[in-house]
């Protein structure tokens, strides 16, 4: 389980998170919703602590990241994180120089399931082909928890719907996935919970399910309501 | 491992280059002629601890220091790091250093603010300019320690008008009861520069004393154009004259030495006929003629010996610049160049009383020394 | 092989493109200028002997013969050195920004690979120390090489050779390669400790921004007074109280504890106060 409690942040003066707190089940999608820029990154970023916090604390399966985390939780931030010149061949060689959960075989798997080639440089890769690459190298980590931030912005609808069934496929199958979107379209049908987010705060979060089941509402329903009163 | 090529072949390159270098050149030779003194009269003993101190010209610009001795030379960029981090002091000081290391702390590595007697180690030095201070600041640091009983008596003190001088420096120390002198060579601001002799009384540590000894300058009566001090065979060692040279202004050819008598504060001229004098020892002051040595006794006032110099192998010995001279217990050493050599010097040890040639030998290189290059010995030292 | 090594490997790998044009660009500047500078001595020769009807001797006599030196002072020979010093020096500062400027901020994977955040740190300054040595070590190759070239081509009554030895010793060439092993360790690990203040230097200015460039310049500041106390001191008592040998002790003391204050400093930055 990750548990985010309370947590602060500002920019200089400016408060982006008032004192955030959800928390994200194993083997579950939770969906951070936010309508614009409202800290969904900064969130994804304090998680995997690639940015102090003003407050607040966040505990992987109960204990606060370390190195060895890394090997457990993986973040696929909105652009690609290896260096452009390598060919796709070389970044997945990095990851397996470095990563004891890299897992080769799913690796493959992916690569043939993205039609992607391995002598390709990534830096001649179009958007939505990057975007895959990205996927991949994360995918392919044996981790727990992964955390994926705007996986469908800017991407083509080919690309889009590619990586919507990845959500479906064994590739996920029981681990626990944090997304941020502001569109949540593509994948309302997944999620099993819902964050949403706003001026710092979270305005609501709630199992897509139950609220389906109890209140015949779909989170796009519940998002109108939230956001739009 | 293929992959970590980069990594590899950068920390074999590095590792095999530095560390063959180092090996190699802490095994080979400089490349630098060595030099040694070849025997060609007299008994080898007698020169055994003379080090000339001399530097290896290679033609092309370069001087490398390097100390002759009777069996070998040693450049100084042979030395060890720790040999060469201590090297800026002179033996003389590095043996003070050892001795007394606790009263040598903090103190400048000149000679001539040095005083040693069986009793007493004492020194005296002006503190010049430094970042904090201005020269109108300058004081004198005075340190004196009892042998016997290992008591420092060390004060400060202005130096008297120090706002008339640009720079003061410490040309001798001497000692006589419980009144150190001091004399200095103060460069006024007005240009012209006054040997002064300045009296400390150590018991009440302060200035009882201020004497003018010699001045440059056309206004002052007896004024001179220039004056030095005449080399002494041990500069630490306790004496009663300053001797220097005076050149006047009205006959700049004429060279005149002045013996100041520290226990009279009588003044002294001395006439030496243009001859030079090369050094002061004791009560001795020793003069070259070109193929002799004259010994002459401040005291008596008289020439006390004449030294003939042993005949060079054409008989010219007539030179240009006077000789290197050392002279310590009764011994002088004579380092004279053969004209129109570059490399050969004539070693001569004579013994002053008997004016017996104890050694005589010659500056020699092992193998034949680069057509460029040459080697100048400004020093003779005796360990 | 452990992942600090896989880092110093990778990091090594991001400049040897770079890194190889160096190193040809000075073997080929330097073995040129050796070349020239020979023709040029030669060139003149032959016109005084030719033209002017001097005697070979007379032309030493006047001229002076070349030796090595009259090379290695020339452009040809120091150009390549300080073109090589500038890119590195300029890479200690790209070895961090370019990790978090452009579209692929590499920053993330870095931050985010299970070793400890301070092997990234270190993996950098090593990769930077390693290609310092590196360049000395080709330079102490082709000198030898350079040397030979120059015998080659002036003849020897025009000449007076230098052993690799004394060339090294002369001028500021004995900054790069000092005289003895021990200085050797001294000078780099000086330089391994002005690496890692710059590195925390620019930590502080990666974690806090503009403030932190502030305390940058401040953190570089405070080490250099730290580093340079006893000779400040000495310098504004106007007076050598310390022995030389006690200096030494005292500096290497401020240095390794200058060094570990950056490199605690910049570990205390990397895993708390980093932001990519």
């Amino acid at each position: 389980m990750i548990e985010v409690n309370d947590i602060q942040k500002k920019f200089g003066r400016k408060k982006v998170l008032k004192g955030v707190s959800f928390t994200a089940e194993k083997g579950e999608i939770t969906c951070i919703i936010g309508i614009n820029g409202v800290g969904k990154t900064t969130i994804m970023n304090a998680i995997m602590n690639l940015t102090p916090l003003n407050g607040g604390q966040i505990l992987i399966n109960g204990e606060t990241i370390s190195k060895h985390s890394y090997e457990k939780i993986t973040f696929i931030p909105d652009a690609i994180i290896m260096q452009p010149n390598m060919t796709i061949a070389e970044a997945m060689q990095f990851m397996a120089d470095f990563y004891d959960s890299w897992n080769q075989e799913r690796a493959t798997e992916l690569l043939k399931f993205f039609k992607l080639k391995q002598s390709e440089k990534i830096n001649n890769l179009s958007k939505g082909n990057r975007a895959k690459v990205n996927l991949l190298l994360g995918l392919a980590l044996d981790v727990d928890y992964l955390l994926m931030d705007e996986p469908f912005s800017g991407i083509d609808i080919f690309s889009r719907e590619q990586i919507a069934e990845v959500f479906t496929s064994h590739l996920v199958e029981d681990r626990g996935v944090i997304i941020t979107t502001h569109e949540i379209n593509d994948i309302e049908h997944l999620i099993d919970k819902a964050v949403l987010l706003d001026d710092g705060k979270v305005l609501k979060q709630f199992n897509s399910e139950e609220v389906r089941e109890t209140e015949g509402k779909s989170v796009v329903d519940v998002m109108r309501e939230v956001y739009q009163p | 491992m293929k992959r970590y090529w980069r990594l590899i072949s950068i920390v074999t390159v590095v590792v095999l280059t530095v560390g063959t270098f180092y090996i190699q050149s802490s095994l080979a030779a400089g490349g630098y002629p060595e030099f040694s003194i070849e025997n060609i009269s007299g008994d080898e003993e007698v020169i055994e601890s003379v080090i000339l101190n001399g530097s290896y010209n290679t033609g092309t610009g370069m001087h490398v220091a390097v100390d002759v001795k009777p069996e070998d030379s040693e450049y100084f960029n042979k030395q060890s790091f720790f040999e060469r981090l201590q090297g800026m002091y002179s033996s003389e000081v590095k043996r003070l250093q050892e001795e007394y290391r606790s009263f040598m702390r903090g103190k400048a590595g000149s000679l001539t603010s040095y005083l040693e007697t069986e009793e007493t180690l004492a020194y005296a030095d002006v503190n010049n300019q430094s970042v904090r201070t201005s020269g109108s600041e300058m004081e004198f640091d005075i340190a004196v320690l009892d042998k016997e009983n290992g008591e420092t008596t060390a004060f400060k003190a202005p130096v008297p008008n120090r706002a008339m001088y640009h720079q003061v420096y410490v040309e001798d120390v001497q000692m006589a009861d419980n009144t150190l002198r001091v004399i200095t060579r103060n460069f006024s601001r007005n240009g012209e520069n006054v040997l002064h002799l300045y009296h400390f009384d150590i018991t009440k540590q302060e200035i009882t004393g201020d004497e003018r000894i010699a001045m440059t300058g056309e206004n002052e009566e007896n004024a001179m154009s220039d004056f030095m001090k005449v080399r002494e065979s041990d500069q630490t060692a306790p004496s009663d004259y300053i001797i220097f040279r005076e050149n006047s202004p009205a006959n700049q050819n004429e060279q005149g030495y002045i013996v100041y008598n520290l226990e009279t504060g009588e003044k002294q001229q001395l006439d030496f006929s243009g001859r030079d004098v090369l050094l002061s020892h004791n009560e001795h002051l020793y003069l070259s003629t070109g193929d002799q040595i004259l010994q002459y006794n401040i005291e008596t006032d008289e020439m006390t010996a004449e030294i003939d110099l042993p005949a060079q192998g054409d008989g010219e010995t007539q030179e240009q610049s006077p000789p290197l001279f050392h002279v310590t217990n009764d011994r002088m050493y004579l380092l004279t160049s053969i004209p129109g050599q570059k490399m050969g010097q004539n070693i001569v040890v004579i013994d002053t009383t008997s004016g017996e040639t104890l050694y005589n030998g010659k500056v020699t290189s092992e193998k034949p020394v680069d057509q460029h290059g040459s080697l100048h010995i400004f020093d003779i030292q005796i360990r | 092989m452990n992942r600090f090594m896989k880092l110093v490997n990778f990091e090594l790998s991001r400049f040897m493109k770079i890194y190889l044009v160096l190193v040809a660009m000075t073997v080929v500047v330097q073995v040129a200028g050796v070349i020239v500078k020979a023709n040029e001595y030669i060139g003149k020769a032959n016109q005084a002997i030719n033209e002017d009807g001097l005697s070979m001797a007379q032309f030493v006599e006047q001229n002076g013969v070349m030796s090595f030196m009259d090379f290695t002072r020339s452009l040809w020979f120091m150009g390549p050195i300080a073109i090589c010093a500038a890119a590195l020096i300029f890479y200690i500062f790209m070895i961090w920004y370019r990790d978090w400027f452009g579209k692929n901020t590499f920053i993330y994977r870095l931050l985010m690979l299970p070793t400890a955040r301070l092997n990234v740190y270190l993996a950098k300054a090593a990769s930077i120390v390693l290609m310092v040595l590196g360049l000395v070590s080709i330079q102490l190759i082709i000198l030898p090489l350079e040397n030979r070239v120059f015998k080659w081509m002036v003849p020897v009554d025009f000449r007076s050779d230098m052993t690799l030895g004394q060339i090294v010793n002369w001028n500021y060439l004995s900054i790069l390669v000092p005289q003895t092993f021990v200085e050797f360790i001294l000078y780099y690990g000086a330089g391994f400790m002005a690496v890692s203040v710059l590195f925390t230097a620019i930590l502080f200015e990666r974690s806090f921004r503009w403030k932190g460039l502030l305390l940058g310049i401040g953190y570089v500041t405070l080490s250099v007074i730290i580093f340079a106390l006893p000779v400040l001191s000495e310098l504004f008592l106007n007076r050598n109280y310390f022995y030389p040998l006690e200096m030494l002790g005292l500096e290497v003391a401020l240095g390794l504890i200058v060094t570990f204050m950056s490199i605690w400093m910049g570990h205390y930055l990397l895993t708390k106060k980093i932001t990519v």
